[in-house]
C-alpha cells in the first residue's frame, strides 16, 4: 500500500504542472478544422453546381429542339413561296388551274412548274400519296430541267431572296435559315440523288425521299462514334467516425472488475486504382457531346494487419489487429483492400475554347456501378480482428464524375482524349462495419481513343 | 479560469462555433501541453502533439458520449496522440524498442517527492523513452501493465519489468536532485 504512494505524490505533482502553448499551436488547429468544414462544403457546392448545370442543359436542349420541330411542321403546312419565282409561278398556275383543267397528254411549262410547286409543297404522307398517280415522261423531263434550273437559282440568289418577301421570311425566320443552311451545305449531293430518282421510274417518291436523305444526312452529322477508355490514379476513402480511441486500446468498460476492452483498426489508407471500357459518343451540337459507356473499375485501398490469427473465429481468413496484445511488430502485414466494379458512365461534354485542332473540354456524369468482387476486411473491435464480411457492402452504387480533357490529333481518326477527373461515390461502400459511411474518391488521369468514320 | 458550463460549451462546439472551440481550447491546452510535455523530449514535439490531440478533439466530438469528465476524454486523447507520435516518429520510434528482460521486482522505496511538477517532469524525461512511456502510462495516467502491453504490443511482463526499472532509476535521480537542490546547486525553478 505504502509503496503506491510514491506513484500517487508523482501523479499529484505532475497534474499542477500546466504550460501556456504557443500562438501558432491554435492558429494551425483552427486553420486545420477549417478546412475541414470548408473541403465538404466545396465539395457539396460543386457537385450541386453539376446536377443543376446538367438538368439546365438537357431542358433547354429538349425545348430548343420542341421548337424547331413545330417550326418545321408549321411550315411545311402553311409555306408560301418565298422567292420570286415560285410566287409567280403560283400565281400563274393558280389563274391557269382556275380557267382550265390540265391536260395529261400535253401538260405545258406552266403545269409542269405548278406540278413540282405542288409537290414540293405536300406534306411526306402526301408526296407517298402522289407517288401512286402516273405522270408521262416528258412531263418527268420538263419537271428535271426545272428542278435543275431552280436549285442553281436558290444557290445563288439566296440573299436575294431574303429581300424580296421580308414579311414571311420574318415569320418563319429562324426555320428558313435552317433549311437554307442545309440546302447549301448538302446541295450536291440532294442534287446527284434526287436527279437519280427523278430518272427512275417513281420519281414522285424522289420527294418523299428528299426528307429522308435530309435525316440521313443529319444523322451522319451526329453519330455515335465508337472508343476505349483508360484511367490511371490514387482510390481513396472518406474518413467515417469508426469509433477508436486515438488508435489504441483502452478498457472502455469494466465488467465485475474484468476490464472490456475495444480495439481499433489502423487506418485506412489511400492506393492504386484504374478504369477500363468502353464508350459511344456523340456530339449532339457544335460544342457539346454526350457519351454512354460500360467498364470495368478496380479500386484499393491498404491497411496494417497484425499476424494470421489462429483461432476459432467464425471465418477462415482472420487478422489480429496491431494494437493487439496477441500480435507483434514482427508480424506486421500490409493488406491491399480490393474492390472490383462494373459500371456504366454518362457524361456531358462541354467545348471551352474554340481552337478546333486542339479541343478542351469539360465533362461532367454520372455512374451507375455494381460491386462484383472484393476481399476488404472487416473489424471486429470486441476480439482485435479483421475478417472478411462481403455483406456490409453495398452493391449498387451511384457516382459523380468532373473533369477537364485535351484532345489531341482532333481532325485524325482517331482523336485522342487525355485530362485530369474527379470522381465521388455519393452511394457510401457499406452501412455498417469499417468502411460504415464512407465513400470512395478517385483521383485519375482519363485518356479516351475514338475510331471515327470518317 | 471561472467556472465553466461543460455541458453549453460542448453544445457550441458541436454546433463548430469558432468562439466556443477557442475557449475549449483556452481552458484545456496548459494542462494537456503538460501531459504531451511528458512524453516528449522537447517542447516543440510536445505542442505538436498538442495541436495534433486538439484537432481530433474537434472532429470527434460528437463521440464524447458526456459518461465522464470532458477534461479525462480529451487527456485520453492526447495520450494516444502522443504514444501515435512516439512511433511514428523516427526520431523516438528507436529509443521505443521494449527488449524482453526477467521480470523485475518493484523497487520498496517510496521517497516523499519535495520537487516542483516542472522539475519532476523534466526528470522523466530524461529517461529513455521506453521507461519514460511506461513510467507515464503507469504511474501517472494509471493504466494496469495489461493495458499498457495492449497499447504498445509488448507482453505484460515487459511493461512491469521496464516500469520497475524506470522506478528504481527515477528515484535514485529524485534523492539526488534532492540533495543537490538542498545544497544550492541546483535553482528552485
Amino acid at each position: 500500500m505504502e509503496q503506491n504512494n510514491f506513484e500517487k505524490n508523482v501523479q499529484q505533482k505532475l497534474d499542477e504542472l500546466k504550460i501556456p502553448p504557443s500562438d501558432s499551436v491554435w492558429t494551425n488547429v483552427e486553420n486545420r478544422i477549417g478546412k475541414k468544414d470548408k473541403d465538404g462544403k466545396i465539395i457539396f457546392i460543386l457537385f450541386f453546381t453539376l446536377v443543376l448545370l446538367s438538368a439546365d442543359y438537357w431542358f433547354f436542349n429538349l425545348r430548343k429542339n420542341d421548337l424547331q420541330q413545330n417550326q418545321i411542321s408549321k411550315l411545311k403546312e402553311n409555306s408560301k413561296p418565298i422567292n420570286k419565282h415560285n410566287s409567280f409561278f403560283d400565281k400563274a398556275v393558280s389563274s391557269k388551274s382556275c380557267a382550265k383543267k390540265p391536260d395529261s397528254t400535253s401538260i405545258s411549262i406552266g403545269n409542269a412548274k405548278n406540278a413540282l410547286i405542288k409537290i414540293k409543297n405536300k406534306t411526306l404522307a402526301q408526296k407517298t400519296a402522289l407517288s401512286n398517280t402516273k405522270i408521262g415522261s416528258a412531263e418527268k423531263e420538263k419537271i428535271i430541267l426545272l428542278l435543275k434550273n431552280e436549285n442553281q437559282k436558290k444557290e445563288n440568289n439566296d440573299q436575294a431572296d431574303n429581300e424580296v418577301n421580308p414579311k414571311t421570311i420574318l415569320t418563319s425566320n429562324q426555320t428558313e435559315i435552317n433549311q437554307r443552311r442545309f440546302n447549301r451545305s448538302d446541295s450536291a449531293l440532294k442534287k446527284m440523288k434526287i436527279e437519280k430518282d427523278l430518272s427512275s421510274d417513281n420519281f414522285p417518291q424522289a420527294f418523299a425521299k428528299k426528307d429522308s436523305l435530309k435525316k440521313l444526312i443529319k444523322n451522319k452529322k451526329k453519330q455515335w462514334e465508337f472508343g476505349i477508355t483508360l484511367s490511371g490514379g490514387t482510390s481513396m476513402v472518406t474518413k467515417n467516425s469508426f469509433k477508436n480511441f486515438g488508435g489504441y486500446v483502452v478498457p472502455v468498460a469494466y465488467n465485475g472488475g474484468i476490464p472490456i476492452y475495444y480495439f481499433s483498426p489502423s487506418e485506412i489508407k489511400n492506393s492504386v486504382g484504374f478504369i477500363a471500357g468502353a464508350l459511344i459518343e456523340k456530339n449532339i451540337s457544335a460544342n457539346k457531346g454526350l457519351s454512354i459507356g460500360i467498364s470495368y473499375r478496380y479500386f484499393s485501398l491498404l491497411n496494417e494487419v497484425g499476424g494470421k490469427a489462429d483461432s476459432s473465429y467464425a471465418f477462415y481468413r482472420t487478422y489480429t489487429a496491431l494494437n493487439n496484445a496477441y500480435s507483434s511488430a514482427v508480424n506486421l502485414k500490409i493488406y491491399r483492400n480490393n474492390f472490383q466494379y462494373v459500371e456504366v458512365p454518362v457524361s456531358i461534354k462541354f467545348r471551352i475554347n474554340s481552337n478546333s485542332n486542339f479541343p478542351v473540354f469539360w465533362d461532367a456524369g454520372i455512374n451507375i456501378s455494381e460491386l462484383i468482387s472484393t476481399n476488404a476486411f472487416q473489424f471486429d473491435s470486441n476480439a482485435g480482428l479483421y475478417y472478411p464480411d462481403n455483406t456490409f457492402f453495398n452493391k449498387l452504387g451511384f457516382g459523380l464524375n468532373a473533369g477537364f480533357s485535351a484532345t489531341f490529333f482532333a481532325k485524325g481518326k482517331k482523336p485522342f482524349n487525355i485530362g485530369p477527373y474527379f470522381y465521388y461515390s455519393t452511394t457510401s461502400l457499406a452501412n455498417k462495419g469499417l468502411y460504415d459511411n464512407r465513400h470512395f474518391v478517385f483521383i485519375e488521369l482519363k485518356s479516351e481513343i475514338l475510331f471515327n468514320k470518317r | 479560469m471561472g467556472e465553466i458550463d461543460y455541458h453549453q460549451l460542448l453544445k457550441e462546439c458541436l454546433k463548430r462555433k469558432p468562439e466556443a472551440q477557442r475557449r475549449l481550447y483556452d481552458h484545456f491546452a496548459p494542462s494537456m501541453l503538460g501531459v504531451c510535455f511528458r512524453y516528449t523530449k522537447s517542447l516543440s514535439d510536445a505542442e505538436e502533439v498538442l495541436q495534433e490531440g486538439f484537432i481530433k478533439v474537434f472532429t470527434r466530438l460528437n463521440q464524447f458520449k458526456g459518461d465522464g469528465e470532458l477534461g479525462g476524454w480529451i487527456r485520453k486523447i492526447m495520450v494516444n496522440t502522443a504514444l501515435n507520435f512516439l512511433k511514428t516518429n523516427q526520431k523516438y520510434r528507436n529509443d521505443l524498442s521494449f527488449d524482453e528482460m526477467p521480470l523485475h521486482l518493484v523497487s520498496t522505496e517510496n521517497p516523499e517527492v519535495r520537487l516542483h511538477a516542472k522539475e519532476l517532469t523534466e526528470l522523466i524525461r530524461q529517461l529513455p523513452t521506453g521507461f519514460q512511456t511506461i513510467f507515464n502510462l503507469h504511474a501517472v495516467e494509471g493504466y494496469k501493465h495489461l493495458e499498457i502491453a495492449s497499447m504498445l504490443g509488448i507482453s505484460e511482463g515487459t511493461s512491469r519489468s521496464q516500469y520497475a526499472r524506470a522506478r528504481v532509476l527515477l528515484i535514485e535521480w529524485i534523492e539526488k536532485f534532492s540533495i543537490k537542490k538542498q545544497s544550492g546547486h541546483y535553482g528552485t525553478k
